[in-house]
């Protein structure tokens, strides 16, 4: 995904696995409609896993 | 009496030996459901005559030239009774006909009449609905249109009440809803904040024939709303464990969740177990993880995963896959359109404001309930279990290979609505077998004595009735998709009984309980019809006929053997 480097991916994957949530970066008793957060059945359009973690968790951004 | 106790057994006896020779006669279906409705529709510019058969074709000609019209006999056929069509201009049917009907050389003349055997609704966007087209909905509609089930949408909840604060969507104005439960807040509205349960009802119970909108695919079931995703689509597993069990025991006979998780909850597996074993279908969106695993509860044992297709019948590029796929269903593909998604009523939110409009929509949500209500019109023609209406979806799809992304092959109403309807009439004969069995029981049990010999009374139908009705009887216990059904049908409780036995009344029993195990076990072989179907990885006929021919052959040792044993 254009705009979040590696040193994010690896960040956002570390904080995921020390607090224990899914791999959605939420609580892991979450449920979506559909199944997954990433894929929006009204448009069609697919989100990058990091890109929706992002949205969700901004203070794990790369701070440069 | 002895005369009236040989008509009784004769009558009994006939009965007995009827279902087996019944599939060769031919007959017309049970009543269903629903009457077979057809539709029918003017055709401009047509009229149709009967001219008096007494007319010559001098007298034709004059008709012609009077009238000024070209009557011609409708078929080669028509020349008898002079029944005869005309083309005439639009609009001056009416004018035309009056004339006619006057006329004392005509018996009769009518518009001309188009008749088209499937019902089909009159909601002005159905003609949109590819999906429904896709799966037979319109003849499936000739029997059934699922009244009397109730199937629980866990999701978002549903537009369905009208108040201050609530609205129901605009085409389930005539929508049955049943009591319903809002798990994210905690009331008895489980109204829609979000927009995708309300889709998902409409797919399965959409106001339909309302001159409004699109169609439902069960549209006389009965929708039980569930909320357990809120105003973003996300949601706990408490909440949907709690749901499922509070479906179950509200009296849902079907669960549709459209929504799940990439991670297994053993909460939320306890629940699938519960309302499972309670008898009720659960069927799942197998997800929306462009070709990953099939998430959950989707790949629970206890849940049915749904699989989408796009208007081709090939697999939707979002689709999740696996070897948990049951089934694959219409869930629309838009890459190749707008039009390819799948269309029904939904509120949205989005723009701030209520919009209440027609969207289309993809994904294997969108799939799901199409399964849901083709299981609801399978549960309305008369077949309850959960396990046997999955295998009849089964049965029924349209083979498609590979499994692990279309399961069985692409969902068929009309053929599971069929085949449920053969299921039914199964049933009704076991039933009359079974009457008779009885009535030929009390017969010979008036002239006991006289017959003597192998059937005696009570063994022999006892024995029969046992033998034919157990399996049944222990299946619909344990449930039609327990592998423990393999062993109900075949003969080795049969040899088994025969191999404990030892005195002569209990030979007779087993020979008689054998022979009702033997005729069973034909009974579901001939009629492709046996609960071990989706257990044993083979074809089931095979093993159904050798079993019963093994167990014909136990009852003939039984019987031989009560000869020489002593009382």
């Amino acid at each position: 995904m254009a705009g979040i480097d590696e040193e994010t991916k690896r960040r956002i994957d570390q904080w995921i696995r020390e607090n224990g949530r899914n791999e959605f970066g939420d609580d892991p008793g979450t449920a979506y409609a559909g199944g997954t957060p990433l894929f929006n059945e009204m448009t069609g359009r697919r989100l990058d896993k990091y890109e929706y973690i992002l949205k969700r968790h901004p203070e794990l951004r790369s701070r440069r | 009496m002895r005369h009236l106790v040989k008509l009784v057994m004769a009558v009994a006896l006939l009965g007995t030996g009827w279902p087996l020779v019944r599939p060769w006669i031919p007959s017309g279906p049970l009543p269903a459901a629903v009457p077979a409705a057809g539709t029918s529709a003017v055709v401009p510019g047509q009229i149709v005559v009967d001219a008096r058969d007494s007319l010559s074709d001098a007298d034709l000609d004059a008709l012609d030239r009077k009238y000024g019209v070209d009557f011609r006999l409708n078929s080669v056929h028509a020349d008898d009774e002079n029944l005869l069509i005309a083309d005439v201009t639009p609009g001056t049917e009416a004018a035309l006909l009056e004339r006619l009907r006057k006329d004392p050389a005509v018996e009769a003349a009518e518009p001309m009449h188009r008749y088209s055997i499937n019902w089909t609704p009159n909601d002005p966007r159905f003609k949109e609905q590819w999906n429904l087209k896709l799966i037979g909905a319109e003849k499936a509609w000739d029997k059934t249109r699922g009244k009397g089930v109730v199937v629980a949408v866990i999701d978002t909840g549903v537009a369905f009440e009208n108040d201050d604060k609530c609205y129901r969507a605009r085409d389930f104005g005539e929508t049955k809803f049943t009591k319903g439960y809002d798990f994210v807040n905690d009331d008895e509205h489980p109204n829609d904040d979000h927009g995708h349960g309300t889709h998902v009802s409409g797919t399965i119970a959409e106001t339909t024939n309302n001159a409004e909108g699109v169609a439902g695919l069960a549209f006389e079931a009965t929708i039980m709303p569930i909320k357990v995703l809120n105003e973003f689509g996300g949601g706990t597993s408490a909440d949907i464990a709690d749901a499922i069990r509070w479906a179950a025991d509200n009296g849902a006979h079907i669960i549709n969740m459209s929504l799940g998780g990439s991670m297994p909850d053993m909460a939320m597996r306890m629940a699938c177990r519960y309302a499972a074993k309670k008898g009720v279908l659960i069927v799942c969106a197998a997800g929306n993880s462009g070709g990953g695993p099939v998430g959950y509860p989707a790949a629970f044992p206890e849940c049915f995963a749904v699989s989408a297709v796009g208007p081709s019948g090939k697999l939707a590029r979002y689709s999740s896959v696996g070897k948990q796929v049951g089934i694959a269903a219409p869930g629309g593909d838009k890459s190749t359109g707008e039009n390819d998604g799948i269309l029904q009523n939904t509120v949205l939110f989005d723009t701030g404001q209520r919009e209440d409009d027609y969207f289309s929509f993809q994904g294997t949500s969108m799939a799901s309930p199409h399964v849901a209500a083709a299981a609801a019109l399978a549960m309305s023609m008369g077949v309850k279990d959960a396990a046997e209406v999955k295998q009849l979806l089964q049965r029924a799809a349209t083979p498609q290979k590979p499994a692990e992304h279309y399961g069985a092959g692409v969902l068929n109403a009309e053929k599971t609505v069929a085949l449920a309807e053969d299921a039914r009439r199964d049933s009704f004969w076991k039933l009359i077998f079974s009457l008779a069995v009885g009535l030929a029981g009390l017969g010979v049990g008036a002239v006991r004595g006289r017959v003597g010999g192998l059937l005696r009374f009570p063994f022999a139908p006892l024995g029969l009735l046992l033998g034919f009705w157990g399996p049944d009887l222990v299946f619909h216990w344990i449930g039609f998709g327990s592998p423990f059904n393999i062993l109900l049908h075949s003969a080795l409780i049969p040899l088994y009984l025969l191999w404990e036995a030892e005195s002569k009344p209990v030979y007779r029993f087993v020979g008689t309980i054998s022979l009702g195990v033997a005729l069973h076990l034909a009974w579901d072989a001939w009629q492709a019809h046996a609960p071990f179907v989706g257990v044993l990885p083979m074809h089931a006929a095979p093993w159904l006929y050798v079993n019963a021919a093994v167990g014909v052959g136990v009852a003939l040792v039984a019987w031989a053997r009560s000869f020489r044993a002593a009382d």
